[in-house]
């Protein structure tokens, strides 16, 4: 028997075991790509009641997270400071805000991430800042019980001028009004009878018919309306074509004053010789209708003289 | 055949009337012999006159030389004519004698191109010789109306009617002569009373 042990290569396979436990540990213990977290803070404005440690944080209605720390904010005792471990997997943007949210109806909450779109810049931490702020907006409670207190206000406010509104003198007034009301009312039923209604009727009838009617004329009177746009139309042409010629003859009419002013055109002057000649003229023809008119006399007296001249003459005293 | 036959006779008919010599027609012109002496007057002689043609009855206005027999029946002579109508004669006779007249600048007929101050309207109310009933007797009557108007303002200056009633021999050429003579007096006593409106 071989009793001699070779300690050495013994102590170098249980240096090297023991270092196959640590990588192997290491291996078993090392977080997942999945598993990354980063850490953000939230401060809220109000109180965080029900928000523990270990509290999920929800993203979209998917946890995320979980609360890692919870504390009074050193620089603002108004605010609470929570520390969120989220994974860094969580698209967590700039426009990301955080909201207290309870749990049911167990009294617990948990904080829900909610917004921040698709092409909005990651989150990161400004200068200073240990991590980043994720902003956060007042829980349901929060905004329920501020509005609760500017409803209650306006409540109050409203109650105030109702019972201004409502005194003695406008009561009276008001018991008046419904008086006389009651009074029209009545006048109303009184008149409302029913040969009153059946002339109402008879009125809506005639109103039906004459609806009818109208409904019947409607196309005529579409058809008058097309034809008078039509017309329309054609005034309008007409009435360009006037203002252009109208704006030519003022043309004309200006160059005519301008020559006149400028003594180029001296309309006395041109129309003397024509108008004497056509004076001459004139005379001349009156002359040729006064020999023709006594000739047509002499003529008219004896038509044969045209051919036979047979009128006796009378001579003249002193004529043979 | 028958066709040109028809249209023969026609032309023959018709042109017949040539054939026959009508007498001689004696025509007479106003011609008078008006002594004028130069005007004194003053105020009108820068002034330029026209002479519109004589307004008359269209008895007057042709060359028929017209007379009135026993006061309403009128008659024209057969031998006798006017070589010029008596209205444009009268208004030429005028125009001389007012020119020898000297009371006006300058005295131009109507459609005279120039330009003038004054217009001297002329009506000729009678122009006429008068016969008795069996024409032994004559005269003629010369009525003539004289308006002087201011041919800026057109406003009426002055007028007068003058006439004249001469006894005259009972013939055609009797009356031109006659009527010469009471046209020659009308015309005188017209330029008296214009002087007389221009002083």
């Amino acid at each position: 028997m071989n009793n001699k042990v070779n300690y050495p290569l013994i102590g170098f396979l249980v240096l090297v075991s023991f270092f196959i436990m640590l990588a192997f540990t290491y291996w078993l213990l090392k977080p997942s790509d999945e598993q990354a977290t980063q850490k953000y803070i939230i401060y809220f404005n109000e109180s965080v009641f029900g928000l523990n440690i270990d509290a999920p944080v929800k993203y979209r209605g998917i946890k995320v997270g979980k609360v890692t720390h919870l504390r009074i904010n050193p620089q603002n005792t108004e605010q609470v400071e929570v520390l969120v471990t989220i994974l860094k997997t969580t698209p967590i943007k700039q426009d990301t805000v955080a909201k207290l949210t309870a749990q049911g109806i167990t009294g617990l909450s948990y904080i829900n991430l909610s917004m921040g779109k698709n092409n909005a810049p990651a989150l990161v931490a400004k200068d200073g800042e240990k991590y980043p702020v994720i902003a956060s907006t007042p829980s349901f409670f929060e905004n329920f019980e501020s509005s609760l207190g500017s409803v209650t206000t306006n409540l109050t406010h409203t109650l105030e001028k109702t019972n201004q509104l409502l005194n003695e003198r406008n009561q009276a007034e008001f018991a008046k009004t419904l008086q006389k009301t009651a009074a029209v009312m009545e006048k109303l039923d009184r008149l409302l009878d029913n040969k009153t209604i059946a002339h109402l009727q008879a009125s809506a009838k005639n109103l039906d018919a004459i609806t009818t009617k109208t409904d019947k004329l409607l196309p005529n009177v579409n058809k008058l309306i097309d034809k008078s746009v039509e017309w329309e139309s054609n005034i309008d042409h007409s009435f360009a074509s006037i203002m252009n010629s109208y704006l030519g003859i003022r043309s004309a009419m200006d160059e005519i004053k301008r020559a006149i002013a400028s003594g180029e055109f001296n309309f006395k002057d041109i129309t003397l010789d024509v108008f004497n000649t056509m004076n001459e003229t004139l005379m001349q023809m009156n002359d040729m209708m006064v020999k023709l008119g006594g000739t047509l006399t002499k003529y008219e007296k004896n038509p044969s003289d045209l051919i036979f001249n047979s009128t006796e003459v009378k001579k003249g005293p002193g004529e043979k | 055949m028958k066709q040109s036959l028809l249209i023969l006779f026609a032309v023959l008919f018709l042109s017949s009337g040539c054939a026959f010599k009508s007498k001689t027609i004696d025509e007479y012109k106003l011609h008078l012999n008006v002594v004028t002496k130069p005007s004194s007057a003053q105020s009108c002689s820068s002034k330029r006159l026209k002479v519109a043609e004589a307004f008359s009855s269209n008895s007057l206005r042709t060359l028929q030389m017209n007379y009135v027999e026993n006061s309403f029946h009128q008659y024209a002579y057969t031998q006798s004519q006017w070589a010029q109508e008596p209205n444009k004669a009268i208004t030429d006779e005028v125009v001389k004698y007012l020119k020898s007249r000297k009371i006006f600048k300058s005295v131009q007929k109507f459609f005279s191109r120039s330009k003038a101050d004054y217009l001297l309207e002329i009506d000729i109310e009678d122009f006429m010789q008068y016969f008795n009933e069996n024409a032994t007797k004559s005269y003629v009557h010369v009525v003539i109306d004289f308006s002087l108007i201011d041919l800026k303002t057109r406003e009426l200056i002055s007028t007068k009617t003058f006439d004249a009633t001469l006894d005259a021999k009972p013939n055609a050429q009797g009356g031109v002569e006659t009527l010469n003579k009471g046209l020659e007096k009308v015309l005188k006593e017209s330029g008296e009373w214009l002087e007389e409106v221009c002083k």
